[in-house]
């Protein structure tokens, strides 16, 4: 089976998840409590505007044929008025989308690159003293919470010491960079606009590092203990009686095996986080898809909660597949098996 | 086969230090490998046979595990005293070892010829093309059905018995001189046992190298080996050459092995086994750890520990009072 063929059966795998994920916001729609017209048109409507409104949305059609005129909608890309600021769900949402992906990317980046070699570190060493500043610290990581990070890192570098700036993604006095894709670096890169992609690089340190602590730590444990079972197999035993040195041992024989469970970990905290940093997010006002999922929830604004629903769940399904992708890499059994 | 020694063991010891307290694995063990000779080594499950290799090839895990005394001569030089650089230029090249598993004894996720095209490269100081060369040449050796295809397969796409081969080819791909088999063909059906056995007995007399076979059926030694150790709960209790242990077996534990390998000649159906069990590797017994199971044990066995006693021209037995003829 080539990769090809592997790839388009995990698409066909995800419809039905996808499906299940529309008919439940769909459903959603509908036990709330409260009336959607109501509330796109406003308290203070006369109940003819509203009625109107009931039949302009087909809330009066029989359920199925409303849930397969939501999914058409949807498959045109229609997530429907946001009923806070009245503009287009999706509007909001490619807009929220880059900041988070960026925030969670670089995030995610600062992780593998320290958790990698400080896992394979602590278990080449293990019982020495790396290993146990290590493990104190990943005990710190996972039991302080992560608005006491936020804050502390917030107050140590940018009130006290002024190194690194305050919240946003940029500073104000800097217009954002010319682009598409709304990721300021790559934008700032592509137009060469060198202010802004300093600016915004600054921006993305404290949130960044204040995100990745939990799973830097996670990880670093993880890569650890799976280097440690792997280090223990026999063909790693077979690779030494080959009088291979310690070095190709590690680092070509064990790491390739020992980095497969990480690699889920960092595809599902990708998922997880991209919407899901939400206190991060609203500790650094960064402008991203958690912080505005709180807010549709504080003002009941679902179509908006729905659309982040769905996106949040296709990002989910993305990683799942590059994870899947990524072990037909890493295991040539996956790919030929 | 000559009468040189090639590998020389003398007292060695080598225990593991656990939380249930140290384990003495091998305590005290003398083995000598002539050149070109295939040394059996026998010995029930537990007895050291595999930490006995491990020594040999300075791969005890550490931790636990540590050699802690005795000296290890091989072509001369003892292997205790060499710096882990040097070791690893031995390994592989000078001594080669293959394990029972040959399923999980590679590394899944590279194509057989590139794991064997590593170690070549590697002790030949030669290029890719040649050392691709030589890998086709030993899966030849090996007799394995189309070499070119199996460079490039992985390991899961082969059978065990096809594994052993590729291990046997590459364990002798850099001409050692001596080779170190532990159980090569336990895991393996028992059709191909026999096949793997003697392909390995071929390759192996046709180089002149020498083999230390472990094993713990005895049959076989019978069939391969030119001499043979048995070992006891971390100690050798009796080695000579295969004919003259299986005509006159000296000491009460290999004749109790004798007794219980299966004889399709006798009718009586019951399969003798020795009583008792193997001692507590953290706190054996005192004097010959095979006293408590010994039929002919007395006060002396259970105090003394037996020396090495010569009982024939190449026949030695560690027992107070050696069986006769
Ligand atoms: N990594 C280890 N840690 C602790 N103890 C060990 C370790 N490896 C071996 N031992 C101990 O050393 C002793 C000898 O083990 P060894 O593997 O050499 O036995 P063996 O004769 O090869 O048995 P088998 O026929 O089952 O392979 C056993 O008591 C075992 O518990
Ligand atoms: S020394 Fe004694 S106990 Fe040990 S084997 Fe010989 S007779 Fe038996
Ligand atoms: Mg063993």
């Amino acid at each position: 089976m080539n990769m090809l063929t592997f790839v388009s059966r995990r698409l066909v795998a995800m419809v039905p998840v996808l499906l299940g994920v529309t008919i439940l916001t769909f459903l959603l729609s509908h036990v709330i409590p409260g009336d959607p017209a109501r509330l796109l048109v406003g308290q203070k409507a006369s109940d003819e505007v509203v009625k109107r409104m009931r039949e302009e949305l087909g809330l009066n059609d029989p359920l199925h044929i409303q849930y397969w005129n939501y999914l058409k909608q949807l498959l045109r890309g229609d997530l429907g008025m946001s009923i806070r600021n009245r503009r287009p769900v999706v509007q909001d949402l490619a807009e929220r989308f880059p900041a988070s992906f960026e925030l969670t990317f670089v995030s995610l980046l600062i992780c593998v690159i320290i958790a990698i070699p400080l896992g394979i570190l602590t278990a080449v060493r293990r019982n020495h003293v790396v290993d146990h500043v290590a493990r104190v610290l990943a005990l710190l990581g996972v039991s302080t919470p992560v608005f006491w990070w936020g804050l502390l890192l917030l107050l140590i570098f940018y009130f006290r010491l002024g190194w690194l700036p305050g919240p946003g993604r940029i500073d104000l006095a800097v217009p954002p960079p010319a682009g598409h894709t709304g990721l300021y670096i790559l934008d700032s890169l592509l137009s060469r606009d060198w202010r802004a992609l300093g600016s915004s690089l600054r921006h993305l340190v404290l949130p960044a590092f204040c995100l990745c602590y939990v799973y830097l730590a996670v990880m670093t444990r993880m890569v650890r203990s799976s280097m440690l079972e792997v280090l223990n197999l026999d063909y790693i035993r077979t690779a030494r009686a080959n009088g291979l040195p310690e070095r190709a041992v590690i680092f070509r024989h064990a790491l390739g095996n020992a980095l497969v469970p990480t690699v889920t970990i960092v595809g599902l905290s990708f998922g997880e986080l991209i919407g899901g940093a939400i206190l991060t997010e609203t500790i650094f006002a960064w402008p991203g898809l958690g912080s505005y999922m709180v807010d549709s929830v504080l003002f009941l604004d679902f179509p908006a909660i729905m659309g982040c629903t769905i996106l949040v769940c296709l990002i989910y399904m993305a990683a799942n597949l590059i994870v899947d992708i990524a072990y037909g890499f890493l295991d040539p059994q996956v790919r030929w098996g | 086969m000559g009468e040189k020694l090639l590998l020389q063991v003398e007292n060695l010891h080598t225990y593991f230090y656990t939380l249930q307290g140290v384990i003495k694995a091998i305590d005290g063990v003398n083995l000598c490998v002539r050149e070109g000779e295939i040394l059996g080594l026998v010995g029930e499950s537990g007895c050291g046979k595999s930490v006995t290799a491990l020594s040999i090839l300075g791969l005890v895990p550490s931790p636990p595990g540590r050699v802690e005394g005795g000296r290890i001569l091989f072509e001369g030089e003892d292997l205790l005293a060499k710096t882990p650089a040097e070791m690893r230029s031995i390994r592989g090249s000078r001594i080669a070892m293959i394990f029972q598993e040959p399923m999980s004894s590679l590394n899944p996720v590279f194509r057989i010829g590139d794991q064997m095209i590593e170690v070549i490269k590697l002790h030949k100081k030669v290029s890719t093309g040649s050392a691709r060369i030589q890998a086709l040449e030993m899966l030849h050796e090996v007799r394995m059905p189309d070499p070119e295809a199996v460079l490039a397969k992985y390991p899961f796409q082969l059978s065990g018995g096809m594994l052993q081969r590729v291990m046997i080819a590459m364990a002798l791909s850099c001409e050692p001189s001596l080779l170190l088999a532990d159980e090569p063909t336990t895991a393996l059906d028992v059709t191909v046992q026999a096949q793997i056995l003697n392909l390995m007995k071929d390759l192996i007399r046709k180089r002149n190298a020498a083999v230390l076979l472990i094993t713990h059926a005895l049959g076989v030694v019978a069939q391969t080996c030119d001499a043979v150790s048995v070992m006891y709960a971390g100690t050798a209790v009796e080695s000579g050459s295969v004919e003259s242990i299986f005509r006159s077996p000296a000491h009460p534990y290999t004749r109790g092995l004798m007794e219980c390998i299966p004889d399709p000649s006798r009718k009586s159906g019951k399969l003798k086994i020795i009583p008792g069990t193997v001692p507590d590797p953290v706190n054996p017994p005192p004097g010959c750890r095979f006293h408590p199971r010994c039929y002919k044990a007395t006060a002396t066995c259970s105090q003394i520990r037996p020396d090495p006693v010569r009982v024939g021209p190449d026949h030695v037995v560690c027992c107070h009072y050696p069986e006769e003829g």
